[in-house]
This record gives structure tokens, sequence and C-alpha cells, in this order.
């Protein structure tokens, strides 16, 4: 069998599982595809490399996808979005000093809620003495950057004027807390563990807390050439889809692990990556890991399918930041990166669970709900905001006044 | 006219609008053709307009920081800043106030870069290297070569490609010299290799040194390998049958 040559894009996070996965169990040589990984340390050079034809791929944080397609920052490439990499798995780490006006000593990971407003007032008081605490984010166009938006305005922060918010590439994370550069950060796995078994921060939130079914890293690729190979990226697809299958069991952790740790992936302890994958975390250095059930959601309940309303929600957030000015074509062309009809096509006649829709109403799960499929049975989780608040992708304007 | 900074648009342009560099390049006053001639003459020509122009070059690598800024400077560019520090890289761009930014591709500093440009209230603000279609060559080759470069809005892309152009066989030329040497110290190393095996079939077989090597080679031409593979596999196998190596 001849193989074909695919080229995928990547950054060391613990999110970047699937593609590592799909390469080394073997799912991409089963449907013919060399897949080859190409890693980089900040997120313009995977993007650079995706519009430049280094890559054929690239594992990318969901809104810069949508800011590269709207030509926020640099003339507008479309990028399209067949596959969604993973939901969460990202967390707040602050300096130590600062995360124990947050949680307690001794104390479990509180509610957002709770912890948002000590958090909310401990940014005040900074603010309020002329000192604004000054968090970091991985990109500007990140999930990262909107969740922490999302949590502190709900927790009535004014964003922005009580806090400064910086740009950090993932692994000087830990660095940078313990120089001092930054106060706190949110960022992926396993660079808050890295943070905290240095003693240099400890986790206050994870985001999963902040949405229970964040969308987080997506497989992007200029819209031009994923149309022209159609046949080739289904089988990228499926070889992913089978990677996610092997993430989610647990007896595979350590081997999954392992094979993440390696010097030419994450080139990171196999033991700090080993708490995203099982989904049990340390908050601090002497704390004994705690289970955050769903910290990572890399494939259950269809969490790979590009919901267009996961690209709407994340438009309403660049609005409300600041990023972009709302518009009905902007919101149209946002939503139109995510192609769920690619994944559909990709996945047909292989008994695994495709929405019939492909939007729906983002936080309104409260219980285990049934959805329609075109095929195979599909079961969701409570999805919901930490505050409450469902969004209704027709209600785009509605959703940004707080109605 | 006089132009302010971070005013400048991309209207025609008109030499006698230069002077916003501060120091005042006019027609006349550029420097001569003559002392930019030879092979690299007419790169240096579409240069000659550009000494004033300030550029920050940001490198993690300081060798390969030196060997742009060097290139630059033969081309007359005298208005240079070299950043290799991660650590407040945004703020010591912002005092530097540069038309055009050429940072290595790979640098882990850029997502921060880019957030500088578009936030920065003071910093004017650069833009990626044009990608339109009449600059996708240029692009392409800084891309290849491992170039990434940011330019003030209203800096003429014409005059940017030779700033980039520059720089990009800059980058090529360190990229040749790295090759070079990891090519010599590769060498080196299985020279040493193929030593050591021929000491081994000096020692068990009793053979002379040309007779060693020559069994080497003849070996490494029926199983078409390399005579350094060759070596390296006769010694892993002494070295596993337990022989005082």
């Amino acid at each position: 069998m001849t193989m074909d040559l695919f080229r995928i894009g990547f950054l060391p996070l613990v999110d970047a599982a699937l593609p590592i996965l799909a390469r080394e169990l073997g799912y991409a040589e089963e449907e013919g595809v060399e897949l080859q990984l190409v890693r980089d340390t900040s997120w313009a050079t995977v993007r650079d490399r995706l519009l430049y034809g280094h890559s054929d791929a690239a594992h990318l944080l969901a809104p810069l996808a949508l800011a590269t397609t709207l030509g926020l920052g640099r003339p507008p490439v479309p990028l399209s979005v067949p596959f969604v990499l993973g939901l969460n798995g990202n967390a707040i780490t602050l300096k130590p000093g600062l995360a124990r006006q947050v949680v307690a000593e001794g104390e479990d990971l509180p509610d957002s809620a709770t912890s948002g407003a000590r958090f909310a007032a401990l940014l005040r008081e900074k603010a309020q003495a002329g000192k604004r605490l000054r968090i970091g984010v991985v990109h500007r166009y990140s999930s990262h950057n909107y969740m922490l938006q999302y949590w502190l305005r709900a927790c009535g922060v004014d964003v922005e004027n009580e806090v400064e918010i910086v740009t950090i590439a993932p692994p000087f994370a830990a660095d940078a807390l313990a120089t001092g550069e930054i106060d706190g950060i949110c960022v992926g796995e396993p660079w808050n563990s890295v943070s905290v078994e240095r003693g240099v921060g400890e986790i206050v939130n994870v985001t999963s807390h902040i949405w229970r079914r964040g969308v987080e890293k997506v497989l992007a690729m200029p819209t031009a050439a994923m149309e022209a190979a159609p046949e080739l990226v289904h089988r990228v697809i499926r070889a992913l889809f089978r990677a996610g299958e092997a993430f989610v069991v647990p007896d595979r952790c350590e081997e999954i692990s392992g094979i993440l740790a390696r010097p030419e992936y994450l080139g990171a302890s196999a033991a700090l990556i080993g708490r995203a994958v099982s989904d049990r975390i340390k908050l601090r250095a002497e704390a004994e890991p705690m289970h955050i059930p769903d910290f990572m959601f890399q494939h259950r309940q269809a969490a790979n399918f590009p919901w267009v309303s996961q690209a709407a929600w994340l438009y309403s957030q660049m609005v409300r930041a600041g990023h972009v000015e709302e518009s009905a074509e902007g919101y149209a062309a946002a939503q139109k990166v995510f192609r769920p009809e690619v994944y559909r096509a990709a996945l047909a006649g292989r008994g695994v669970p495709l929405p019939g829709a492909s939007a729906k109403l983002e936080g309104g799960i409260a219980e285990t709900t049934g959805v329609g499929t075109i095929q195979g049975r599909l079961l969701l989780s409570p999805d919901q905001f930490f505050d409450g608040r469902a969004f209704d992708p027709d209600r785009l304007t509605a959703y940004l006044a707080g109605n | 006219m006089m132009l302010e900074r971070g005013k400048v648009k991309t209207e025609p342009f008109h030499f006698s609008e230069r002077d916003h560099y501060g120091s005042l390049i006019s027609e006349e006053k550029g420097p001569s053709a003559a002392a930019l001639t030879g092979a690299r003459g007419h790169l240096y020509a579409a240069l000659q307009w550009e000494v004033g122009v300030r550029i920050v070059i940001i490198d993690e690598s300081a060798a390969r920081a030196s060997i742009i800024e060097e290139g630059l400077r033969e081309a007359g560019l005298e208005n240079l800043s070299i950043l290799t520090e991660r650590e407040g890289m945004v703020a010591a761009l912002v005092a530097l106030e540069p038309d055009v930014v050429l940072i290595n591709l790979e640098n882990p500093s850029r997502d921060a870069l880019e957030e500088s440009f578009l936030i920065s209230r003071s910093l004017r603000k650069p833009i990626a290297m044009f990608v339109d279609q009449s600059d996708e060559d240029m692009t392409t080759a800084a891309i290849d070569a491992g170039v990434s470069a940011y330019v003030v809005d209203g800096f003429r892309k014409e005059r940017v490609k030779a700033i980039v152009d520059l720089a990009v066989r800059r980058f090529q030329a360190f990229s040749r010299l790295q090759d070079e040497l990891t090519e010599a110290r590769t060498q080196l190393a299985e020279r040493k290799t193929i030593d050591q095996a021929k000491s081994i079939l000096i020692e068990r077989r009793g053979l002379s040194e040309p007779e060693a090597y020559k069994l080497l080679r003849n070996h490494a031409m029926q199983s078409n390998r390399r005579i350094a593979e060759v070596a390296q596999a006769l010694i892993t196998a002494e070295t596993m049958l337990g022989s005082k190596l």
C-alpha cells in the first residue's frame, strides 16, 4: 500500500494527544497515512507553517482558527475545522501566596462562583493599590483568554481595568511564575502541573469548572486544501477518532503518558502528563492528586464533533473581549469554520454516533439527555456554564446584552 | 510635507516625504550608488533609501542575530538593534519604536510579540509581512528560510522586500554554516568509529590496518551500507559478545 504523507503541526501540550497517538498507535498507518508531526513553541509559528505549506493541518487553538479566517491582525485565510481534538484540560494557576487567598489551605477546589468571588476581591484590592495583577494566557485568541475573562466578568471583575492579561507561551509558564514576570496563568497541561511540582504555582480553578464542555484545540486546515483532498482528510479523521477511543481507556493511561512524554513530543515527565490524562490533578506541591471528573474531555459523547454552536460561542467572546466588532458577516464566517458535514462523511457507516443537528444550545443540558442522531446512539451529560447561562447561537445579540 | 511617525499611509511614494525616519534621507543625500556597486549592487541600490530605517532583530540565537546584523550593516543600514532575551522583550521593543522587526520563525516569543503589536498604544502597529499575491514568493521564501518579519503600516512593500531578501540570505548562510559544522562533526565521529572497528579486526583476526579497512569496505559494498554503519555494527557485536573493549 502506498502511504500518503500528512503533516500536522503541534505545540507540546497534553491535548496534542490524538494526532500523536494516531501515529504512534498505528491508526494513521492503517488508514494508509504517513503522519508526520511538526513541533513548534509558538502558535504564530504553527499558524505560519500551516498557511505556507510546511504542514497540512495543525493542532490549533479553536479561536485562532476563527481569527485567522476573519483576518484579525493579518490578512484573512479561510480555515476549516473538521474535527475537535478535545474539550477543556486547562487550569488557572497562581503564585502560592496569592493562591491561598482564593483557595484556603487544606480546602478542596471550591466551585467557580466561590473561588471567583475571592479572586475578584483580590484583583480589586491590588488594582486599587495600583498594583494590578498580571495574568498570563497562552494567546490573545485562545479559549484560555476567553474562559478566564468569562469567569472574571461573571464574578464582577472589570477585566479592562482591574487585571492585566498578557501572553506567555505554555512552556515558559513555570519560569514566568518563578521570576515574578506574571502572578498567575491560564494554561494547558502539563504546564500547570510543572509549576505546581516546582512549587512556583498552585491551581485555583480548572476550565471545566467554568464551562463543563468548553471547546479547546481543533484540527485546522486551510479550507481550499481540505476541500481539494476529501478522501485523505476522511482517513486522517478516522485515525484521530480511533486515537480518541484509545485515549479514554483508563488502563492505557500509563502507556499513553509514556508516549506523550517522549522528547520529540512533549519532552516532559510522564508522571506529570498522566495527571491530566487520568483527570487526577494535584493542586499544590504537598497535596494528593484529586479526581476532577471531565478535567479533559477528549472523546466521549461525540466530543470530537465540531458543533457550529461552539464556534458561535467563541465568536461571542471575541466580541465581548473587543477583539472583533459584531457583524452578521463575521458571525456567519466564524460559524462556517466548523465543518460537521466533513466529520459525518468521514465516519459514516462506522457505527459511531453522528449527531443529526449541527448546532445546539450550549450550556443548556442540566441532566443527561439523548440527542437525535443519523447514526448510533448519543447521550449528552450536563454541559453547563458555572453561572447557569446558556448560549443560543440564534440569539447572539441578546446573549451579549446579557438577556 | 512633513509626516508624523505613525501617520504614514500607503499613499503614492515620494522621496521628499521620507524625512519621518529622523535622519533625513532625500534622493540627493542618499549614499552614492558608486559606493554600492559590485555583485550585490542591485540589492544595495534598493536599500540605499533605507539607511535611516529602524530595524530590530529578535533571535534567541545571538550568533545568528549577529550574522544578520552584519549583513544589514554591510548594506549600509545603521539603525539596528538586537534582542535575544524573552523576558522584557516587549518593553524593549516598545522603547525602540522599530519600523521593521525581523524575527526567527521559531522564536517562542512570537505570540507575545503579535499581541503587543495589537494592543500597544505607544507602538505603531506593525503587521505580519505582506501576504498578498504580489509578495507570496517573498513570504514563502522567508518562511522557508525561517524568517518572519513585521512591518509598520505605511512602510512600502518594495522597500521591505530588499531588507527581507537580505535577511533571508543571511539566514540561509547561517543554516549552511550549521549544516557544514554538523557534517564536520559527523565525519569526525564516523572516523573514530571506523578506527575502533579496525582495531577490533587487527586484534581479533591479526590483520594489518589496510587489510582491516579493506574488509570493512568490502563488507559495506556487499551489504549496500556505509562503512561507518558496518563499523558500528561490528563494535556493537563486539560489545555484546563481552569483549574487553
